[in-house]
């Protein structure tokens, strides 16, 4: 290293000591905190992407303190957490967390997006399953048929098996997928963003072309890029798919 | 530990401060096997004065920007005014996330994102996801061959 760069490298130690020494309180979260945060950043601009288009959002069942009590696994009863009510002269739906949906492709076919979207006041169904928590806990969900949109939110560098992966959520979170004409669907003024998944990190130019492949064949989206602020969903850039109500 | 990571990683647990380390060799072991083949978008970000030294600091801040800060500023970056979760505070488990939180935040990206500016660090070379795509955007800082 000759000297400018050494210059250099000892400014760097300064700026990133006095950085540390500012923010570490800050930055220094757990692993399970960063997830809780990418995944708050997606819902929240999910809110917001519909607040662009003129709905209104009202947080419903708050916590006695008024907070937003974010529902983070299955495991919870849906109806003892927050969600948020989105309204429109149009139409009325639901943006919830960590709800399991059953899947219509077959038997005990269950799994649980992050974030789902579904019609207002659409009952939240639970069972009792002796080979789950032995019978003990219900087992709450919802069936694929009611669903509009389920969106993953992935805090990662994106991969072809990620993307991959993704058509899976399509094809067994979404009754319409199978049973409805998709082109009748697909409008870009369609008031719901299609089933998207969330990635942290931005895509290398070949995943890049893998992903505007596989966005031209499927009624969905892969947002890239959202570690770096990629969040304006209805930006000049956004490139996103936009879908009517499929189960109006 | 690089000497850069081990003060942005003091107080990290160690989960962390693995995940970091592991994301910064990666990149360290690709840059050096481009150095030793002697590849030629290398040899062009060293002729643009990135040392194989200066690199090694562009794959710490990287690897800190990719596994802790993307992450946890990616909450800050949604304008929602009163009706949303952020007017109040969010409880997702035993995590309290309020307004003021996601300031800090903001204010700690942006105050990253000041510093590697004014370290002639291009914002795009902390988004870089693999070795090529990081000696890409030194070699070539305003081509737009990535997102």
């Amino acid at each position: 290293m000759n000297n400018n760069d050494q210059q250099w490298l000892e400014k760097v130690k300064a700026k990133i000591r006095d950085f540390a020494n500012e923010y570490k309180a800050v930055y220094s979260r757990d692993d399970r905190a960063l997830a809780a945060y990418f995944e708050i950043g997606c819902f929240l601009s999910l809110i917001q992407f519909y607040k662009n288009l003129g709905f209104k959002g009202q947080i419903q069942n708050p916590a006695k303190d008024g907070s937003f009590k974010y529902l983070t696994t299955p495991n919870g009863n849906p109806n003892n957490f927050s969600f948020m009510l989105m309204t429109s002269e149009q139409e009325s739906f639901e943006i919830r967390q960590q709800v399991r949906i059953e899947s219509h492709i077959g038997e005990f076919v269950a799994f649980t997006p992050d974030l789902i979207v579904i019609p207002k006041d659409q009952k939240i169904l639970d069972k009792k399953d002796i080979d789950y928590a032995s019978g003990k806990r219900r087992f709450f969900y919802i069936t694929s048929d009611k669903v509009i949109a389920a969106h993953e939110c992935k805090s990662l560098i994106p991969f072809p098996e990620l993307l991959i992966s993704f058509l899976g959520t399509l094809l067994a979170g979404h009754f319409w997928y199978e049973n409805s004409k998709i082109e009748e669907i697909v409008d870009p003024t369609g008031n719901h963003l299609a089933p998207a998944l969330f990635v942290g990190g931005s895509a290398r130019a070949l995943h890049l072309k893998m992903v505007r492949g596989l966005k031209k064949a499927y009624p969905i989206n892969i947002i890239l890029g959202l570690h770096a602020g990629n969040f304006d969903l209805l930006g000049d850039h956004a490139e996103i798919k936009r879908i009517k109500n499929p189960i109006q | 530990m690089n000497e850069i990571l081990a003060i942005l990683s003091k107080d990290l647990n160690f989960k962390l401060r693995r995940a970091l380390e592991i994301r910064f060799d990666n990149l360290m072991s690709g840059i050096k096997y481009r150095y030793n083949t002697d590849a030629p978008l290398l040899r062009m970000a060293i002729r643009k004065g990135w040392s194989l030294g200066k690199i090694e600091v562009v794959c710490a801040l990287n690897a800190f920007y990719q596994v802790i800060l993307g992450p946890l500023s990616s909450s800050t970056f949604a304008d929602l005014g009163t009706d949303s979760p952020l007017s109040r505070s969010i409880k997702h488990g035993n995590i309290v996330i309020t307004k003021d939180n996601m300031s800090q935040i903001h204010d700690c990206h942006i105050t990253f994102r000041q510093i590697t500016s004014e370290l002639d660090i291009d914002f795009w070379s902390l988004q870089a996801n693999h070795y090529d795509d990081l000696i890409y955007r030194l070699a070539k800082p305003n081509e737009e061959e990535h997102e």
